[in-house]
Parts: structure tokens; sequence; C-alpha cells
């Protein structure tokens, strides 16, 4: 069973949507911090200011591959404004996992 | 090289570092998240005007997310030594995730893969 971890990188004030869209997709597991960032526009500019760590929350699960794109269909339909700075979807791979209460492998 | 990253209790912290550094891991990158597991965070029955009710709980519970990099052999002793820290054996101990990293590098000297470790 290979799993992989999807990074959210996502508007702050759509988080609430976004965890409900997943709980309802079946990924009640998640993890969320506050982080700091920037796109390919380089942050924004309101007149002379510009400002370039923009407040961004990152959403982190852990599903298995084959669930991957269901996942990503349910962040990006709760994130999704059509705007600059909706956030991106980083997937990378994960080998294992533990459950530490048991000390057993599996997600 | 892998990735270690342990989702653990903020209490267990103090514990979980000891016990890496007696396992030979001094290294590791420690930041608050909040998370919730299966159970969807933490529900509890509470006092109303006729009884016992289901209240709605909280869902996000402040977490620890711990990340360390360490060698392919020296994997199984890392999340040992995690493991046995962070066990109470209740719900909400974490979980770890071992991933593959390609890469790393030590700005200082700018040695690549397991020199930089």
């Amino acid at each position: 069973m290979s799993m992989v971890m999807l990074r959210a990188i996502i508007r702050p004030e759509k988080t609430g949507e976004v965890v409900e869209s997943l709980e309802k997709a079946g990924f009640p597991a998640m993890t969320k911090m506050d982080v700091l960032g920037r796109g390919k526009q380089r942050g924004i500019q309101v007149g002379n200011t510009v400002y370039d760590e923009l407040a961004k929350t990152m959403v982190m699960v852990v599903v298995e591959e084959k669930d991957a794109s269901k996942a990503m269909d349910a962040i990006a339909k709760a994130a999704k404004t059509g705007n600059y700075g909706d956030g991106k979807i980083f997937v990378s791979p994960v080998e294992t996992a533990y459950t530490i209460r048991t000390g057993e492998e599996g997600l | 090289m892998k990735e270690v990253l342990a989702i653990i209790r903020r209490e267990r912290v103090d514990a979980t570092k000891e016990a890496l550094l007696k396992a030979g891991f001094p290294a590791m990158h420690l930041c608050n998240v909040e998370g919730k597991g299966r159970q969807s965070g933490l529900r509890y029955a509470e006092k109303s005007g006729e009884g016992m009710e289901e209240s709605p709980g909280i869902r996000f519970l402040p977490k620890k997310m711990l990340t360390l990099v360490v060698r392919d052999k020296d994997l199984d002793a890392a999340v040992d030594a995690i493991v046995k820290a962070n066990q109470t054996r209740e719900i909400g101990d974490g979980k770890i995730f071992v991933s593959p990293i390609s890469d790393s590098m030590r700005i200082r000297t700018e040695e690549h893969g397991e020199e930089a470790l």
C-alpha cells in the first residue's frame, strides 16, 4: 500500500470549507498550520506597498495513492475562487505510516 | 535518506527530544500545528438542562510536528525512539510518516547527500 502526502497551501478564510469538503469526501484526518508565502506574482502590490509575505494556511493530508485525486478534487473544489492566490497542492510519496498508539504500520 | 515526520502530543516533546538524543539523533525541526485524526477531534458528553448531551466537541487539537532526516539504516531506530517516547496507548498519540529524501545540502560547507546529515 503506497501512500502520498498532499500539502495544500490555501487561503486562510477557505480553511473551514476545505476541511468540511475533505470530511465529506471521507478524509477526516488532517493537520493544518499557518504559513506565510508568495507565488509567481511575487506577492501583491497595493499602491506603493508591496506585500510579499501573504498569510496562508497549509493543510496536510496523507492518503492512499488511489485516493489522491479524490482528495485533491475535494480540496480544489472548496478552495477555488478563480483569482490569483488560491494556492497550490503538492503531492509527495510516503513510504510508511505508523500509528504511535499501537506502534503498527498503516494509516 | 529518509524523512521522518511525526505528529505528537505537545506535552511529550521534551521526552521525545531526550529519547532521540539518546538514540543518536540530536538534529530535528519542531513546529506548532493543529490537527485531527480519524476520530475527527475530541468529542465528549456535556451537562445540559436535562442531563448529559453530546457537545459539538473540539475539532482541531494543538499538536507538535517533528521532522528529522536520517540515513536509511537509522530509520528503524529513529521511529522506535519516537514511538517509545510517545506511546500512552490512548487515542491521540499521533502518527509517523516516512518519506524518501533525494538530496540534502549543508549550506555552511556545501556538502551533499548523507555527508550533510
